[in-house]
This record gives structure tokens, sequence and C-alpha cells, in this order.
């Protein structure tokens, strides 16, 4: 009956999002192992593994523009970056390469050119002030978005960068993967 | 509920074009934002063409369309026992408040408040319980009713009305409000209620601007936005009322450069954008406001820069009455006053205050200073908590002042007013009696009733607590848990059977032996009140779960729509209160809906800031109910006052407006408030206040930090809802953002303390000063404290003592002294035609003995003493500021309560998670102030547990304590809990 507020009432597997494992197929993804030991991990339904930079193209605080998972849709848009200390959900060599869709999740708006360096923070957002932790899955640091940052799962395979996965909802979408016929 | 989507992340369903739709405004904070639910079966979702879905929107949505849905935004509820989806948005069809559907985050996940046994709401109340043998036992609402009724009128027979006592929250919506002060203040009439932020019912909250003649509401939204310079003090909005910034200040900022000067020991994200965007940042030390309104009005004045206009034609002249104790004796005395006050000096400032001089004299030039074409700044002022609970009545009275001379108070984009903390839910449904209430001002008003105190000294033998933590609500919150936990679950006479004549007898033997019973009625179990202490433990519905209404902080009324059934037997607390006035006998709660309760209030509350008899009046003769208009003026509603004028419903943009025009008055319904278009004075015109530092700078100079202390105060965050019962503990998202409670603290303080972000610290202090005593009725409380004793206690039978004392002379009917009362921010002066209503509408049981009781208070004031000490230096300023003797003020000091022995000093601690921050000033340290999770102390047990002796308000955000790292949190090195990066990346 009573709260326990000592464990809390959350699952003790949770994720940074709270979400749970549920539909579709599962995937743990090794990659996602955090320094707390916690492993994220993310419901694939399917997700396309698609190309997003070369390792070497990569540079430290310098964002790179791409789409995913779709080419043709402008919410897709969104940013990798290596950011020189280790991140939740980061790849390579130093864990620290992410990325994240560029549009908040408060009411759209353009989190491009808007990364702020000293702090590994992207944002203020120009409309309402949100701020997003990279180096936290992207969570909200200050403001008023409702969920983080959306981050694309990465992959390193032999030199080059793979989205192969979204956490969260993309600003637009109400479902990252119902494509109305679209091809990924 | 087999289809709970809540665990998926990446999708949500979106509504069919059939989709129920219901308008409401958000359950959280004062600036009530305008929400739309759809509801749909499951199983029957939209598509993402506009052709298919409610929002006639094709998805992607573009940016700012205001109809995009986050996972948080969605949830399942049950609708006569079958699984619905419920969208909750922000309405992206709004032309007020939150235009275009903007949203906080915390009513942007609202969705997720709503009852789901999937999720962390599934421990939601849902039937009545009694705790037998430490334990808490389901039983029927007819029990859990009876036995509080038989336990009551035990109560009320053998130790008086005021030994039954309610706790309750002031803003939980109006039909509940009203039903539950109608019970306690009009029906068994006990002048032990308080609500849930302050330990007593009675007086206004921001006592300096009633008694200058300002409603603590007064403004519109716009006027945050219109205004040229904005002084905001106390409060960051950006902060706590999210969309009052974003849509009004931000675009105040961004669209027509209004210059905001912020005035907070701790810059957040509002405020750091205010100063790049041209602003100032004033980190003030707390406490301090009133010496910088000081010297803000002496740089003022002293170059003549005050509104000269204005003070002329709207500044009382002369002292309004002579009795009152403040009032400056029109402008050129409070000029005089402030010119030759010691406190008012700028050096002294700069070193009190913390803020550098330079930015003083820029804030006061910005504020005042002509500009060359002669014209002015529209300056508007604007304040919360952190000015007001910090130091009440000198805060309040001096930062009114500073607005007035300015030429802030009654027009658009110059206005003095309240931002707010939660929303306007308070409809009386009685008058706090505080002829009942025993103790008194020296020379001037009543004191209400220290609910917190009254426990402690054993005059209350049943509390009935309703949607409050109560213990960690309060100040020196860890010696009102052990005193209340003395008085109910440790007490020797417990419950053994669950059997209805054996749990009466027992609690009539705990109320024998000076115990206490005490209900708590909310919708979660709440630690430990609910969980470890009350005895009586009762299920309430809330947003989402009934029709009801409510005000926002410009006055503007909503309905709130019922989407779905509320868990178990939950019922609304107006029904709750009903079931057991009814069982008491009493007359006037033959209320079938929430409608009829919200009906029957609007006569109570006419003349009052939100008055809407004339809505009512117009819906009848519509033939609609009340909440059928409302519910046609969906998420816009009317600003009140309403007026009927011309053929149509108006609204009132803003009170004391010299700009308004009314029109021709339809209905019955006055529509000419004096105050609509004037101060609430007698006269009309506001008053200049004389409110000097030296009824403050004792406890001030002892709660200032000494040797390694810090200042600890308190405050709000954008991400939670107040106590976070319903958010941080219960939004998973919310609660990996934070976790746990934390302490912001300047990197120069954490340095010497070897603390790094992600720490765990111990917060600490063994002198924190209680207020206890006072009413055990000995010959000393009456001779100290002006504290005497009751005809509401049964054990006093002999003619009240006050009452002997008075001098008849002065108790001449005076206006003034009522006006005192109306700036109240819940409960006003009675009005005659109101009682008169009152008596038709449901009469109240008459006790012979006080056939007097509907007469103005300030009929029983004392007379005015002007015996001097004139070589007491203190005494003599004080008494050239207000008119009073030092000996009538000297008691209340610090000082004087501590050398009478009404001071104890109390130890606690709390621990919190470091956040090393330039954000808070060095020497300051900030923490939120009640936290469920934070389960290592709270907060508020080191704020000291003194009241403003002229308000009896108390001060919540003075504490300081000694602060070490124990060790490190969990979360210094997660990457999926918490965050250490600084809030002010603007």
């Amino acid at each position: 009956m009573e709260l326990d507020q000592e464990k809390g009432l959350l699952p003790a597997c949770l994720t940074r999002r709270g979400f749970l494992i549920a539909g579709g197929t599962v995937a743990a993804l090794p990659g996602l192992s955090s320094a707390a030991g916690v492993t994220v991990s993310a419901k694939k339904r399917s997700y396309p593994r698609k190309k997003i930079a070369l390792l070497s193209d990569i540079e430290n605080d310098a964002p790179v523009s791409f789409r995913y998972p779709y080419d043709d849709e402008i919410y897709c848009n969104s940013f990798i970056i290596k950011l020189g200390s280790e991140a939740g959900g980061g790849v390579g060599s130093g864990n620290d390469i992410v990325a994240f869709n560029s549009f908040c999740p408060h009411m759209g708006g353009p989190l491009m050119g808007v990364y702020n360096k000293e702090h590994k923070v992207a944002g203020p957002c120009p409309l309402h002030l949100s701020t997003f932790d990279l180096t936290r899955h992207g969570m909200l640091i200050s403001g008023h978005a409702t969920e983080s940052l959306p981050q694309v799962i990465l992959e390193i395979s032999e030199g080059t960068v793979y989205g192969v996965g979204m956490m969260g909802l993309i600003y637009g979408f109400n479902d990252n993967l119902n494509t109305a016929g679209r091809e990924a | 509920m087999s289809n709970n989507k809540e665990s998926i992340n990446d999708s949500v369903p979106l509504p069919p074009k059939d989709a129920k739709v219901f308008t409401t405004a958000c359950d959280y904070c004062i600036t009530g934002c305008g929400y739309k639910v759809y509801r749909w079966p499951v199983g029957k979702d939209g598509d993402i063409n506009k052709e298919g879905n409610a929002f006639n929107t094709d998805f992607p949505t573009p940016i700012l369309s205001g109809v995009w849905v986050s996972p948080n935004q969605h949830n399942v509820v049950s609708v006569d026992g079958k699984d619905h989806n419920v969208i909750v948005i922000a309405d992206h069809d709004a032309k007020v408040v939150n235009v275009g559907g903007d949203h906080s985050i915390r009513g942007g996940t609202i969705a997720k408040k709503v009852y789901n046994p999937n999720t962390p709401t599934k421990d939601r109340l849902k039937y009545p319980m009694i705790r037998i043998n430490g334990k808490l036992e389901r039983v029927s609402w007819d029990v859990a009713i009876e036995v509080m009724a038989e336990v009551s009128k035990y109560v009320i027979e053998n130790r008086g009305r005021s030994a039954w006592a309610m706790k309750m929250f002031s803003y939980q919506y109006w039909e509940n409000t009203h039903a539950l002060t109608k019970l306690a203040l009009r029906k068994i009439r006990t002048p032990a209620w308080a609500v849930h932020d302050q330990p007593t019912g009675h007086g206004p909250d921001t006592p300096g601007m009633a008694d200058a003649g300002i409603d603590n509401f007064s403004a519109s939204y716009e006027d945050w936005s219109t205004a040229e310079v904005l002084f905001i003090s106390g409060t960051d909005p950006f902060e706590t009322k999210t969309i009052i910034y974003n849509e009004w200040i931000l675009k105040g900022i961004r669209e027509r450069g209004m210059k905001v000067i912020s005035v907070l020991p701790r810059k957040t994200a509002g405020a750091a954008y205010a100063e790049k965007m041209g602003g100032l940042y004033l980190e003030i030390n707390p406490g301090t406001d009133t010496i910088l309104h000081y010297a803000l009005s002496r740089i003022i004045m002293e170059n003549d820069w005050q509104d000269a206009d204005f003070v002329d034609k709207w500044i009382n002249n002369r002292t309004e009455s002579d009795n009152e104790v403040f009032h400056a004796d029109g402008f050129s005395d409070y000029k005089d006053w402030i010119l030759s006050y010691k406190y008012s000096d700028l050096d002294l400032a700069a070193e009190m205050t913390g803020i550098p001089k330079e930015k003083i004299i820029q804030a006061a030039e910005w504020m005042a200073k002509p500009n060359a074409d002669g014209s002015r700044p529209k300056t508007s002022i604007g304040f919360e908590k952190g000015l007001y609970w910090s130091n009440n009545y000198l805060n309040t009275a001096t930062i009114t002042s500073l607005g007035l001379i300015c030429g802030a108070g009654n027009r658009p984009g110059q206005v003095i007013s309240r931002f707010g903390g939660h929303q306007r839910g308070m409809m009386p449904g009685g008058q706090y009696p505080e002829h009942d209430a025993p103790g008194k001002f020296p020379g001037w008003k009543k004191h209400g009733i220290d609910v917190d105190q009254w426990v402690e000294d054993g005059r209350a033998s049943f509390a009935w607590v309703i949607g409050t933590t109560w213990t960690h609500a309060m100040t020196a919150s860890s010696h009102l848990e052990k005193v209340l936990r003395r008085m109910t679950s440790d007490h020797r006479q417990q419950p053994q059977r669950l059997d209805m004549e054996h749990i009466i007898s027992t609690f009539k033997k705990r109320v024998d032996e000076d115990g206490m019973v005490m209900v708590n009625q909310d919708i979660y179990p709440i630690k430990p009140i609910g969980t470890e202490l009350a005895d009586i433990v009762l299920p309430a519905a809330t947003w989402g779960e009934e029709d009801f209404t409510r005000a926002n902080g410009e006055r503007r009324i909503r309905l709130y729509q019922k989407f779905y059934d509320a868990p178990g037997e939950a019922l609304p607390d107006w029904k709750i209160a009903a079931k057991f006035a009814k069982k008491m006998g009493f007359s006037g709660f033959d209320w079938e809906t929430s409608n009829d309760v919200f009906e029957n209030a609007a006569f109570y509350n006419k003349g009052r800031r939100t008055s809407y008899v004339a809505l009512v009046e117009y819906a009848r003769a519509h033939n609609k109910t009340g909440h059928e208009l409302l519910a046609e003026l969906g998420t816009e509603g009317i600003q009140a006052p309403v007026r009927w004028e011309d053929g149509k419903l108006v609204g009132t943009k803003r009170l004391h407006d010299s700009t308004l025009k009314t029109g021709v008055s339809n209905g019955l319904t006055a529509i000419d408030f004096r105050w609509l278009r004037k101060f609430k004075t007698s006269t009309g015109r506001a008053n200049l206040l004389k409110a000097p530092w030296e009824l403050f700078a004792d406890y001030w100079e002892f709660m200032k930090p000494k040797d390694d202390e810090l200042w600890v105060t308190t405050g709000r965050i954008n991400e939670f809802w107040q106590s976070g019962f319903d958010d941080q503990v219960r939004r998973p998202y919310l609660r990996a953002r934070w976790p746990d409670n934390w302490l912001e603290i300047h990197p120069e303080d954490a340095k010497a303390r070897g603390i790094e972000s992600g720490d765990q610290l111990l917060i600490w202090h063994d002198q924190i000063p209680v207020e206890v005593g006072g009413y055990t009725h000995s010959e000393k409380d009456t001779k100290v404290r002006g504290v005497v004793p009751l005809y509401a206690n049964a054990d006093i039978d002999q003619p009240d003592p006050l009452e002997t004392l008075l001098n008849t002379d002065a108790n001449q009917y005076d206006d003034s002294i009522r006006n005192l009362d109306r700036g109240h921010a819940e409960l006003e002066e009675p009005d005659p035609l109101l009682q008169s209503m009152g008596e038709q509408l449901g009469s109240t049981e008459s006790d012979p003995k006080e056939g007097n009781r509907d007469l103005p208070s300030n009929q029983q004031r004392a007379p005015l003493n002007q015996q001097n000490e004139l070589e007491d230096p203190i005494m003599k300023s004080v008494e050239s500021a207000i008119g009073m003797s030092w000996n009538d003020v000297k008691p209340m000091t610090f000082t004087e309560m501590q050398k009478n022995g009404y001071i104890e000093m109390d130890s606690a601690s709390f621990e919190a998670v470091a956040i090393v921050t330039d954000a808070v000033k060095q020497g300051v340290a900030f923490t939120y102030f009640n936290l469920p999770s934070a389960r290592k102390g709270s907060p508020n047990s080191l704020a000291g547990r003194v009241l403003d002796p002229v308000s009896q308000r108390p001060r919540f955000k003075l504490s300081r304590g000694n602060v070490k790292k124990v060790g490190e949190s969990p979360f210094k090195d997660s990457f999926t809990e918490m965050t250490f990066k600084p809030r002010t990346i603007v």
C-alpha cells in the first residue's frame, strides 16, 4: 500500500528514457554500456542501418549533419559529434562519439548551430531556451521539452559510423517508423 | 489495461477524427495554461493524414504546430470500465495565456498524472482506511465518516470548537475549498484552521500590498510584456511560472526591448537570459530586500525622479487613518523618512545586500529617471515567495512603496502584482472566526491561531489534513513531525481491532489523554503523514476526475473538465466534506453536482477579486448551468471579476485600472466595484508605508551565517510541481532527471570544502529557532503575547478578557482598517450583503453568546498606546515610523521572545547531491524546498519557525547551515540519471 520511496517506484532496470522494452524486436546493444554499468536498451523494430560518416572525418566539437532515419524528411536532420569525453551511448575508442536529432522536442525549435563546446550541451533552443546534455543521452538540463533530445544509436564497423536506431520520438512524428510509404 | 503503451518511447497513437475533446487547464502552476484532452477507445487510433486525425494535421507536423505529441503526453485511462487512450496537450488554438499551445515540462507531462495501474500512479489511494494496530485497514465510507463524526462531536463538546482543527490546501479547486471552508469556518467555526503553507488561516499573504491598497493579483499577463522596465523580485518566472515567461516576458524582451531587473540570490535561466538581453541581475543576499528597496527609493526621491503626477493624483496626501500603523502622512512624510533613515544609505545597502552600488544606481535610473523628452519609463513590479517568504511585511510594504513612487499600480504595463505560485483555488464558504482566536497583535488586529503551535501545546484533539504533507511543508519541519508523531501514532491509545465502537471509544480516550486523532485526505499515501501518522486515510479524486473550476494568476476562470473515472472509491473533496457535514447534522450541503457547489459559492464570493456571480446570473438567464457556460468558454474562460454589461459577459483585464471603461449593467450583479478603477482603500488612493527594518533586524542578524556556515535558501525548479508528489516521484523521465534532492553551491565554497558536483552532502545546523508555547493560557501568555483564553474553548466560561480590555472609544467602525483585509489572498472581510445572502443559502449554526459575530474584526481593536521610552534609539526610530509605542511592539521581536522563553533551539539536517555552480552567489547555497524523494531529511527542517511579528507569516527562505561532503552519490558518474551541467547556458 505504501509508497516505497526508498526503492522508488521505478523498475531497477530503468533505462535513460524510462522506457521498457515492449513490442517489436529487442536488442541490447553492447556499444551502449555506460560507465555506470547500465546497459541502455533500445527497441529496434526495423530501423535502417545507415552509413553516417567516416570515423576519420569526425573531429572534436565539430558537429557534422546528416539525416536519420529518412533522407527526404527535414525533421530527420541530425548531427554527429565527438565530444572529447565519455558519453552515454558514445562509440569510438573514447566512447565519446554521439549523434542526436536536431529539433527540440518541446516545439520543434532548430538546434543547428547552438552547440556549447565548453559544456557539451545542445542549446539553448532559439525558441524557448531548452538545453540538452549530450553526455547523458540528451537529457534536458533546463527548459521545457518533455523528453530527451532523441539520440541516434550508433555502431562502428571498419572505420565507418552507422546509424542503427533511435531513442526517443523525433519532433513532428507520431512514430519514427510510421513512414506512410516512405522508404528509409 | 492491457494495451498501455507507456513503455514505448518512439511512437504515440493519434486521436481519430471522432475522438472526444475536453477542455481544461493545467493542474499546476499559477499560469494556468489552457489544455485539451483527446480521448478515444483503445484500438481505434487515427492516422497521420489530416483527414484521419482529430488534429486536422498531416504528420510530421511543422515547427510550432502545437499538435506534436510526445510520448509523455499520452496515457490510458478507464471510462465506465473501458480502456481509453488520452492525449493531453496544451491548446494549440489558445489566444490567451499559452498562446499557440506553448507549455512547460510540468504541464507538458501532465498526461502522466492520470491514474493508470501500469504506471507509478498505481499507489493512488482507492478506499477509506483506518489504522488498526499500526496498520491501515480498508473500511467503508460510512464507517470512516461515522467514526470521524462521533469523535468530532466528542471533541467539540468536551474541548471546544477550537480543538477541532483543519489543515488544507488553499488551491485545489473552488468546489472543494468552498465545501471544506463552509464546514470548518461557517459550520464548526473553528479558528484552528490553516492552509498548506501557513501556520494560520488569518490575514493577507502580502500584507504590505494590502496596507497600500493594492490587490496582489491585479495585473494581467499582458502587463508583464508591455512594461519597459520590469523589476522581478524573489522569483524567476522561467523556472516556476514558465509560460508567463515564455509567452509574455520573453516577448517583451525580444519584441519591445523590455529591460528586466532580476533580484535573486541565484541566477537561473530566465534571469541569465534577461541579463544577456540588456537587463540587470541583482545578486541579493537572502533577507535584505527591504534594504535594497529603501536604497532604490532614496536614490529616486533624492533625484526627484518620482512620478509626480501619479503621486499627486493617486497617493493619499495624508495619513488615511490615524490608527493605522505604517501609513506615511503623504508623500512628503515618506520622502523625509526615507531620506533621513540610516538604513536607506547606499553604502550600507551595497554592503548588506551584496549588490554593487553601481548596479543599484542603474536600477533606480531605469525604473524612474525621466527620459530626455520628459516622458517616463513604464515600470512594473512583480514578485513572489523569495521576497515575501523571507521577510513578509517589510518586504511587501517596501516593494509596494517603491513601485508607487515609480508610478506603477494602476495602468497597462505599469502594475504591482504577485506573479503567484499555485492557482487561485480558494473559494471561502465561511469567514475566519477571528473573535474566537485567542491572540492579538499589540495595538491592532487579532492573531489567527498558529496551528502548528496549537497542536504542540495540546490544544487540538482532532485534525483533518487535506492535500498537504503538513510536516515537511512547514518550517522547522523535523520539530513539527516529532510533535505530530507524539500526538498520534506514538500515543498509547491505538485501536486494536476493526470494530467501530471500539475504534470510537479508543479515539475518545486518546482525546481525554491529550492526544490527537488525525485524518489525512489525499490522492496518494503521503509519507509520513498518511503512511505513519494518520488514524484515518481518505481517498480523494482530483484533476480530470471531476468538473472543477478555478482562476489563474490573471483571475481567469476556466472549467477543468472531468475526462475519466477516479480510481476505486475515491471521491472529490467536496463530496467527502458534504458526507461528513450531513452526518454532523449541518444544513447547506445538499449538493448533487459540483456545479451546484460552484453556483452556490458564487453568492458567497460576491464582491471578491474572483467574483463570478454575474456569470451564474447570465447562465441562469440563458437556461444553462454555470459549468455549462464555462465549458463553452473553453480554455479562454473569462477574467474575474466577471461583469454582465451591454448584453454580454465581460472579463476584467486588470484591477485598479484607471483606464477601464465599463458599460451598462445587466442583471442584478454590480459591475462597478470601486477598486476596479481605484485602489482598495477608503479614499481610492494608495498608501505609502514606512516599514522599519528594526522589526526584523535582530532575527536577520541571528540567522545570518557565521564562520563556515552558508545561507541555505530554498526554492523551486522548473521540472516539478510543489512537493513533486505527482511528477518527481511518479514520472520516470523527471525522476531520472532529478533522482534526489540537491544543493547548489558556489565553486569557491565547494573548493573550500573539497566538494565536487555529484558528491553526497550533509547540511546541518543545531541552532534552529522554534517559536513554542503561547497557548497554555498562563499569565505570561496573556501579558507578553496577548494570548487570551477562548470562547471557542468549552473549558473557558468567563467573559472574554480581551473584550473587557477594549476601550469602547476605539471601537468605532473604521473603513480603512477593513481595507487591510481586502488584499487578502484567500479570505476577505464580510460583506453585509453576502451575509444576508448567506442566511438564505444556508444559515450559520448560531450561538447566542456571540451575537455580534458578523461585525468586522476591527471592532475589537484595542486603543493605541502612546507611552514612550525615549532613551531607546531603536524605539525612537520605530515609533517615528509607525506611530506606536515601542512597548507594544517590543514583545514581538525575536530578542524579546527569546528572553521570555518563547524560543527553543532545535537541530536538524538533511542530505543532498552537490551541484557546483556559479549560478548561486558565494556564501549562498540553494536547495529544493520539499521533495518526497529526499529521504534523508527535509530542507524545511533548517528554516526557523519564528513568524513575522506583523503578519504571522513564515520565513521559509531564511536558513543557514554547515555543509560537508559525506561521500559520492550514485549519480556522479551516471549517464542515465541527473545532470550537472549549468542551467544558465543562454
